[in-house]
């Protein structure tokens, strides 16, 4: 008997990448949506471009809607469907929006997200969407929503990005956000380090600090029962795409077999990463981590797990 | 001259206001502009530049240290809080207050000599770390000395942000009688020690570094951290008397003999920390191309 099921909107990472060769896992950008059983309202993480067909399966539904909507990060890739998810514009529907706000710009969650439905970037005003809106900005804690216990853990990207964990019966389930693993920038440049005054002593005080910051990512997910956790690259691509904000499969492996995961889901796909390419690692991967005893998937668009 | 005292520039309204008026200082703000604007900025070199801006390094511990990401420990130490934050956070940041610091916000004067006013602090938070490192502080809090040193008088540059006319006053009487702090609270009601501890507080800085701005015309011999205070305010001393850099209250007599005692540090030793000085700030100041 299933406690309910998670549907993959959008699983593509940084730009929507519509191809024949995006097919297979799908194109859209970032949406994840949940459904527990005996629960009318639904949970969406997220809003790329995928959350445009997940407002269309909400429609068909044919009922008043009630949602909670948690947005990782304010980055495009993760924003950029909201002015399309058409449940927004019925009244009658309610909506409860949880985002990190920008302490750099003093910007509200409230601010950032209904920047990119000024005139200059969109024909409907905010003022036009006929559903009830609440937002609250997010940070790192404990949540009590509506009765839904929820925590929230503060990830390494190039903004304020957070992962979402959902307690629901006995199940727990993680999204994350993009995620970097985070390292010791200051081991990268010897010459400036030495300039400053930085003995291996420092450099080493450092890297503990990384392992404190690396280990409470993995202690955010220990004995999750699924974890929606950003992929994007290989450990070779990794190389070159340091400090991007992005993890890379065989760091996830790593966290997978150190926090106990039951089941990993690779998501947040490399727009240049074709189906055929996909398919491959995944076959690959998913071999790798039934050995170790997890199990691993990729996420692919306009599918499902049921939990 | 009126006193404004309890009227439009109490500490809350002058706190609340603070955030989107307060720039870098201008002799940082260029090679700031230059490193954000490369893509392959060295973390490091870029840590550099935020040590040396009071205004930089006090807005890093602030955003590290907000209340949304819930850190079970105040964050004190710049480079710990870029591991933490990432080099892009710290980028916006630095490029918003330099960028500030480039145009003049209406009705705004700057009163105090910045290039002076930035080699003051400079000077305090490399006196200040040299005593610490005489004293075999650990390590790990050498740069705790530095920055309180380095950010002391933040309360300074927020008085001459709000009222500048106000503050020219303070000044001129302040360079003449060698007291600053009576001739703010005289025309104000408020001076740059309370200001600066008002400042920490909100921007959740932790209780040393809120201590420096708020204590470091005292010379505390007992208490919590009292020889950390003590450090600065006497860094903050030597630095006055061998004029270095801005000078508004200018000490005069002697030293104490008891701060030498309770520090443990001699006056040769001292000496030989001030005739450092020069070349260090002169370093910096080739890095900055100022």
């Amino acid at each position: 008997m299933s406690s309910g099921i998670i549907r993959f909107w959008g699983v593509r990472g940084s730009i929507p990448t519509p191809s024949k060769n995006t097919v297979i896992y799908g194109g859209n950008t970032a949406c994840v949506s949940i459904e527990f059983k005996d629960k009318d309202e639904i949970f969406i993480f997220d809003a790329g471009t995928g959350i445009r067909e997940c407002g269309n399966y909400l429609l068909s539904l044919k009922k008043k809607l009630k949602g909670y909507i948690f947005i990782s990060h304010t980055h495009w890739d993760h924003i950029q469907g909201f002015p399309f998810f058409v449940p927004f514009f019925i009244p009658g529907n309610t909506f409860k929006i949880f985002g990190p706000p920008s302490d750099v710009n003093k910007l509200n969650i409230k601010q950032i997200m209904e920047f990119q439905m000024k005139y200059e970037y969109f024909p409907i005003r905010v003022g036009e969407l006929g559903a009830k809106i609440e937002y609250i900005d997010g940070k790192v804690g404990e949540l009590n929503i509506d009765g839904y216990k929820i925590k929230t853990e503060k990830l390494n990207h190039p903004v304020f990005c957070l992962a979402y964990k959902i307690f629901y019966n006995d199940k727990i389930i993680i999204y994350g956000g993009d995620h970097e693993p985070f390292r010791n920038i200051y081991r990268d440049d010897k010459k400036a380090a030495s300039d400053m005054g930085f003995d291996e002593d420092y450099l080493i005080e450092y890297d503990k600090l990384v392992n404190e910051q690396n280990a409470k990512i993995y202690e955010f997910c220990e004995n999750a029962d699924i974890v929606i956790w950003d992929s994007q690259y290989s450990e070779e691509e990794y190389k070159t795409k340091i400090g991007w904000g992005h993890s890379y499969y065989e760091a996830n492996i790593k966290m997978a077999e150190i926090s106990k995961i039951k089941h990993i889901v690779f998501n947040h796909h490399d727009p240049a990463s074709s189906d055929e390419k996909l398919s491959a690692l995944e076959e690959k991967y998913s071999k790798i981590a039934e050995q170790k005893g997890f199990k691993l998937s990729f996420s692919r668009e306009g599918k499902s797990i049921e939990f | 001259m009126n006193n404004i005292a309890n009227s439009k520039y109490s500490i809350e309204k002058i706190v609340e206001k603070i955030e989107e008026k307060m720039p870098s200082l201008s002799p940082t703000a260029a090679k700031v502009i230059e490193l954000v604007n490369n893509i392959n900025c060295s973390p490091l070199e870029l840590t550099k530049v935020i040590k040396l801006d009071p205004v930089l390094s006090a807005k890093v511990l602030k955003v590290v240290n907000s209340s949304y990401f819930a850190l079970p420990q105040k964050i004190t130490s710049l480079e710990r809080a870029i591991i933490m934050l990432g080099l892009n956070t710290i980028k916006n940041l630095a490029l918003s207050a330099a960028l500030l610091s480039q145009f003049e916000v209406k009705g705004q004067k700057y009163l105090l000599d910045m290039k002076e006013f930035w080699k003051h602090s400079l000077a305090v938070g490399i006196v200040a770390k040299k005593i610490a490192i005489k004293r075999n502080i650990p390590k790990t809090e050498i740069e705790d000395y530095f920055l309180a040193g380095l950010i002391h008088d933040l309360g300074l540059l927020i008085e001459n942000i709000f009222y500048p006319d106000e503050f020219a006053s303070i000044l001129k009487k302040s360079t003449e009688i060698g007291l600053i702090n009576a001739e703010e609270e005289e025309l104000n009601k408020l001076n740059h020690c309370k200001i600066g501890k008002a400042i920490g507080e909100k921007w959740n800085l932790s209780q040393k570094l809120i201590n420096a701005l708020y204590l470091h015309h005292d010379l505390p011999m007992v208490g919590e951290n009292f020889e950390f205070i003590l450090t600065i305010s006497f860094a903050n001393i030597i630095c006055k008397k061998n004029n270095k850099g801005l000078v508004i209250d200018k000490i005069s007599g002697e030293i104490n003999p008891i701060i030498f005692n309770i520090l443990n540090i001699t006056e040769e030793t001292i000496n030989e920390i001030v005739e450092q000085l020069d070349a260090e700030i002169e370093k910096a100041q080739e890095f900055l191309k100022i």
